[in-house]
């Protein structure tokens, strides 16, 4: 058994004082590749947000690699894990090098320039393929463009752990395939990778676990073959699945069933 | 490469203000006449004049616009609201009701600028509890700062209505927008302030420009809660500082900011200098303009700065309507 990277116990959390995840346990290893699944606001951005630290636990506890999460600090954290949000309301024209260079914050110190900082933005620039992006700002990339300079914002600050939400929500199939390959690719040379998805199929093609949230609590949790089934997603979202075999790769697919809603 | 002609014509810019607030007032001093006087070295009238009067009184205008500029930048990165400036956020408001409060119970400069940073701080809480502790952006935001200012404005007119007519006097005409009682020696040391704080805030650029980035971004990002409270606690001083030396200057820590923005762009690193140059421009070529525009009245800069930021603000409505 590899060590655990996160484990919760009985954990509740929310905002300004609502709960949403509601007590909920369960333990992440090093190396899986864990996909949160489940309807609008049943609480995958919470979790994400919670063993982030960013948003503070109402009741039980979240450890991160063996120590308490409150007993970190932020910048401790930030060594030590990742995470991709989605970036709200207006956004600054910075150039994509200049945001690149943010991953570096949790390791710098004033008056000290970085000597890792130039090496390490090419390195993962040519790793996500947006080499040819570094001189444009951010403002005026496209949705899959800036998502990927999100992502390898996030993995010059730290490739053992990486928190993703939502990572390919807006994105054409091109992108979102090349977003999650890039992630995929880091699973197998051991980064632990967490990543709250809408698409079913993608979830079920990348990771090696799927956890399965609704109404602030985990409904399934299991390998992709054990959560997806017609009978445990029309039971989580509501809605009637049609489930078969994608003849390719051999991993579970489903189709939601047009005019089912009612 | 772009970035150093922006900062060498900005540069000129200031110096050319200076030259120019140099020249104007009651007397006329061509700027030939001012070299001569300054290379005779005489002890005569006009370099009285340019020494002892305008001089100090350029400084003190130069250091508000900095300071007023520098803090209304910091707080539209870190508010991540184009409208956060101090005069809008209530924090130039506190300064003054602490500053006023001082001024009508005497009792000296020392307490005078802890009770204008203590009013300034005061605001800068309660937007903070509002905007992250209980999440409201945007509008509300703005709504929270407005009603701000007018409960500080309120107490103002409440202790006016109380106190002894000659204080209120004497802190009415400072809070008008007043340059023109600079010159002793607090104003060095209140400037000298100005430049340690305005500097304290660019070595933090790179945590405002993460700032600016949102409240998940900046949490996951490894930036701490505390950071964050220091950045804003500096802003909310400097703006009360550019309240003790000048009153209260509405609309340049809005204005500038957002005119080195369109050149500039966004990045605090460059900004922050930027708009310390260009505020203090500013502020400088109003402060000329109020000394000789109907002579031989003096209009308060305050007019000034409030009639072309006021303009301006309406124009920047216009081009942002489908935002708001």
């Amino acid at each position: 058994m590899m060590k655990p990277v996160f484990s919760a116990e009985s954990l509740s959390s929310g905002y300004h004082g609502n709960i949403i995840l509601n007590n909920v346990s369960f333990v992440i290893r090093k190396g899986e590749f864990v996909s949160l699944i489940g309807p609008n606001g049943a609480g995958k951005s919470t979790l994400i947000k919670t063993i982030s630290g960013s948003i503070p636990v109402y009741a039980g506890r979240v450890f991160f690699l063996g120590s308490d999460l409150r007993d970190l600090k932020r910048k401790e954290i930030a060594e030590k894990m990742s995470v991709v949000n989605p970036i709200t309301g207006d956004i600054p024209d910075f150039p994509v090098r200049m945001f690149l260079s943010f991953g570096r914050f949790p390791f710098r110190k004033l008056f000290t320039p970085d000597e890792m900082e130039e090496s390490i933005i090419s390195e993962i620039a040519a790793l996500c393929g947006i080499v040819s992006l570094l001189e444009r700002s951010i403002k005026e990339l496209s949705a899959g463009e800036f998502q990927l300079v999100q992502v390898a914002r996030a993995l010059i600050q730290n490739r053992d752990v990486l928190l993703l939400d939502e990572p390919v929500s807006n994105l054409d199939y091109r992108h979102m395939i090349q977003v999650m390959d890039i992630l995929s690719a880091l699973n197998r040379s051991g980064s632990t990778i967490i990543c709250a998805l809408h698409d079913v199929n993608i979830a079920a093609g990348y990771s090696s676990r799927i956890i399965a949230i609704k109404n602030g609590g985990i409904y399934s949790d299991g390998n992709p073959g054990e959560v997806i089934s017609e009978k445990g997603l029309s039971g989580l979202y509501e809605s009637r699945f049609f489930c078969g075999k994608n003849p390719v790769t051999g991993q579970p697919s489903v189709y939601p069933v047009t005019g089912s809603s009612v | 490469m772009k970035k150093k002609y922006i900062f060498i014509i900005s540069g000129l810019l200031l110096i050319i203000s200076i030259i120019a607030g140099l020249c104007c007032g009651a007397e006329f001093i061509s700027p030939v006449v001012m070299i001569e006087n300054i290379i005779k070295g005489s002890e005569s009238l006009k370099t009285e004049i340019l020494f002892k009067i305008r001089f100090p009184r350029i400084m003190a205008a130069a250091f508000v616009g900095a300071a007023l500029s520098v803090s209304g930048a910091v707080f539209q990165s870190v508010f991540r609201n184009p409208l956060a400036d101090p005069f809008i956020t209530g924090v130039s408001g506190g300064a003054s009701l602490g500053i006023s409060a001082a001024v009508i119970f005497s009792l000296g400069p020392v307490l005078t600028i802890f009770f204008s940073f203590g009013g300034s701080i005061c605001a800068i809480v309660v937007l903070y509890l509002l905007s992250y502790g209980k999440g409201f952006g945007g509008g509300v935001f703005i709504l929270a700062g407005v009603a701000l200012s007018f409960v500080f404005s309120s107490s103002v007119m409440l202790l006016f209505s109380v106190a002894e007519s000659r204080s209120v006097h004497k802190a009415l005409i400072w809070m008008m927008g007043d340059l023109s009682s600079s010159g002793d020696v607090s104003q060095w040391v209140v400037s000298a302030l100005i430049f340690v704080i305005a500097s304290l805030l660019w070595i933090y650029h790179s945590h405002i420009n993460i700032i600016s980035l949102g409240k998940s971004f900046s949490n996951s990002s490894g930036l701490s809660d505390s950071e964050l409270r220091i950045i804003l606690i500096l802003a909310s001083i400097l703006s009360a500082l550019s309240v003790i030396l000048g009153g209260i200057i509405p609309f340049v820590g809005l204005m500038i900011p957002h005119l080195v923005r369109l050149v500039n762009g966004h990045d605090n690193g460059s900004l922050i200098p930027l708009s310390a140059i260009g505020g203090a421009s500013f502020l400088v070529i109003s402060d000329a303009l109020s000394r000789s525009l109907i002579f031989p009245y003096e209009i308060p800069v305050g007019v000034i700065t409030g009639f072309a930021g006021g303009i301006f603000f309406i124009f920047f409505v216009i081009r942002n309507r489908q935002v708001y």
